[in-house]
């Protein structure tokens, strides 16, 4: 526990660290600004009114339209002679739609889904610098003039990187919920059954900090096998462009064993959510933890055998 | 039995195309309890990779090493406590002050906060201490490195380069307080590149060339042991000396404005007698005393190449 502690603590003092935790904060302050400012309240009766309205436009135009229709197809040689065919009886203008202005429950939902996947890529370049950082600076000498058992040493600065990003990660989600309380409450649609719970949000922080974690430990386990941040940051590029681009673009029964459609799964918590077939949120949760777990194991196992610069 | 002992030491790195280059060729060293034993030898010469390996942060490719009598790696952690470690230049978190490195490093090794202060003040960091390490001078830097290996309050000290980017006044601070480390009964191995320091405050050294030892012994034997002693002879009329001496059969040659002779210490009496029978009269007359940096060159040039197989 004194190993973990200070290195949380050294972690913790690192600039990126901080410089990321700020800019998610300001990031998620903007949100919440913009939630507030592009939405507005609106009553439900008047809201009903617009929908009316609209409706009433709609049919209006689409009557217009097969009219115009029915009109070229009994004489083909006047809309032959007004250059316009079928194409000319649609209006230029978009079909209007009742526009809702009120923040929804389900935004939060899926704001928060959003920023978790956010999240985790912030999660994978923390876990990768706070190593990569301790190879370059040559802290990990110094550490490991203090606490020789390389095991032990390893321990705690995998899980004080995995804690702080997971601590970065969950802070971030509920700031960010917090943020967006403003606009729910001033300007928010009333519920209705689709509307997600308490428990659901809850759930939906819960995962995205996981999923954070999990990303911090892979970036973390990377940067070891490489012995520098570059190496874990170069080797998320290319599999994201290389497997997750071509295998599952073109491949799509292997989407189920790569990590983006199993992140995409696990985030929305819906099984086969992020069209990856017979994935269960499980499944997925399970999928990540063991391709996690087997690069952290590889990761130790390099670090125990090799020499330390 | 010494508090380090080397003992067929041996460090082979594998290379392109399969290649071996040896780092240590079968090195054996013994450093005896107490004092200041420098450690000395070429760039190259494997002086670091003998300190990585004494601490575990390398494995050696054969041979063995032991630490206060504990074989290394194996049962390092059971006397780390007793030993004081700066390799090369420390590796410490920018991001945190003086005072916080000191503090995080002490919790690690389970040391009292309060020798935090005592070691602050003995490296001259104390006003700067709350400062973050960022913006402090290489030399700074180099006395909170010299203030990390004094935490543990060491039997032992590993000084790898101490003075590295210290201004004159600094090494000269440096070389005091390794002095009187020595003084206090610690054992303070050494390894520097600044032979007058090694020579000024060593009671024991080993020279190494290309991963060998070339030799070990207090400084005044290994001092005789390069080079043949001479004496330095000067007169008002060079050439007159030179003649004078050839003649009475004593080897001589001019060097600089002196004549060098080459006799031991015990033969002045002859050549003064050789000198004033022609009349001429010595206006100074002193050995030639080898310097640890003649010594070094004389013993570390023309080294049989073995490092490249």
């Amino acid at each position: 526990m004194r190993l973990l502690r200070s290195e949380l603590q050294r972690a913790s003092a690192r600039r990126l660290v901080r410089v990321s935790a700020l800019l998610i904060g300001m990031a998620v302050v903007v949100g919440g600004i913009v939630a507030f400012v592009s939405t507005s309240s609106l009553s439900e009766l008047v809201f009903e009114q617009r929908v009316r309205t609209v409706t009433v436009q709609q049919r209006a135009e689409r009557a217009e339209i097969e009219r115009c229709l029915a009109h070229q197809r009994s004489t083909p040689a006047a809309s032959a002679q007004s250059g316009g065919g079928p194409k000319g009886c649609f209006p230029s203008h978009p079909i209007q739609r009742a526009r809702d202005p009120r923040f929804h429950a389900s935004r939060l939902r899926d704001i928060l889904q959003g920023s978790g996947g956010a999240l985790a890529l912030v999660g994978w370049i923390l876990g990768a610098s706070l190593i990569g950082a301790e190879f370059s600076s040559r802290g990990l000498t110094t550490l490991l003039t203090f606490e020789p058992r390389r095991q032990r040493a390893f321990l705690a600065k995998a899980s004080a990187s995995i804690v702080i990003a997971g601590a970065i990660g969950l802070a971030a989600l509920l700031f960010l919920a917090l943020v967006l309380l403003p606009a729910l409450i001033a300007h928010g649609a009333p519920s209705n059954p689709g509307d997600p719970s308490i428990a659901s949000l809850s759930a939906v922080i819960g995962r995205g900090t996981g999923l954070t974690m999990l990303a911090a430990a892979l970036g973390f386990s990377i940067a070891t096998l490489g012995r520098n941040t570059a190496a874990a940051l170069g080797a998320g590029f290319a599999y994201i462009i290389v497997f997750e681009n071509v295998l599952g673009g073109f491949l799509e029964r292997w989407r189920r064993w790569l990590l983006l459609g199993n992140a995409i799964v696990f985030l929305s918590g819906q099984n086969s959510g992020g069209s990856v077939p017979g994935r269960s949120v499980v499944g997925a949760a399970l999928f990540l933890a063991a391709v996690t777990f087997t690069l952290l194991a590889g990761a130790l196992i390099a670090f125990r055998a090799r020499d330390v610069a | 039995m010494g508090v380090i002992e080397v003992e067929g030491l041996r460090k082979d790195y594998r290379r392109s195309h399969g290649r071996v280059v040896s780092a240590l060729a079968g090195l054996d060293l013994t450093v005896p309890a107490g004092g200041v034993f420098g450690f000395l030898g070429p760039n190259g010469s494997g002086k670091t990779t003998t300190i990585r390996c004494l601490l575990g942060l390398a494995r050696p490719s054969a041979g063995s090493c032991s630490l206060l009598g504990a074989e290394v790696p194996g049962q390092l952690a059971g006397v780390i406590q007793r030993v004081g470690v700066l390799v090369e230049t420390p590796g410490i978190n920018p991001g945190l002050s003086g005072r916080k490195t000191l503090e995080v490093l002490a919790s690690v090794a389970s040391v009292s906060p309060s020798r935090v202060g005592a070691v602050l003040g003995r490296v001259g960091l104390a006003e700067r201490a709350g400062d973050a390490v960022r913006g402090y001078s290489l030399g700074m830097r180099q006395r909170l490195g010299i203030a990390v290996t004094l935490l543990k309050d060491p039997e032992v000290l590993v000084l790898d380069e101490p003075a590295n980017g210290l201004d004159p006044a600094g090494i000269r601070e440096v070389r005091d307080l390794v002095r009187s480390l020595g003084a206090e009964g610690r054992t303070v191995f050494l390894s520097s590149h600044l032979l007058g320091e090694v020579q000024q405050v060593c009671d024991r050294v080993a020279i190494i060339a290309r991963g060998r030892t070339v030799v070990v012994g207090p400084v005044g034997e290994v001092l005789t042991a390069g080079r043949a002693t001479a004496l330095l002879v000067r007169v008002s009329d060079t050439n007159a000396g030179l003649d004078a001496l050839t003649s009475a059969g004593i080897t001589a040659r001019p060097e600089s404005e002196m004549i060098r002779v080459e006799i031991p210490p015990e033969g002045a009496e002859a050549v003064t007698r050789a000198l004033v029978a022609r009349g001429l009269y010595p206006t100074e007359l002193r050995p030639d005393r080898a310097s640890l940096e003649d010594v070094f060159f004389a013993l570390t040039e023309g080294q049989p190449t073995e490092s490249d197989r």
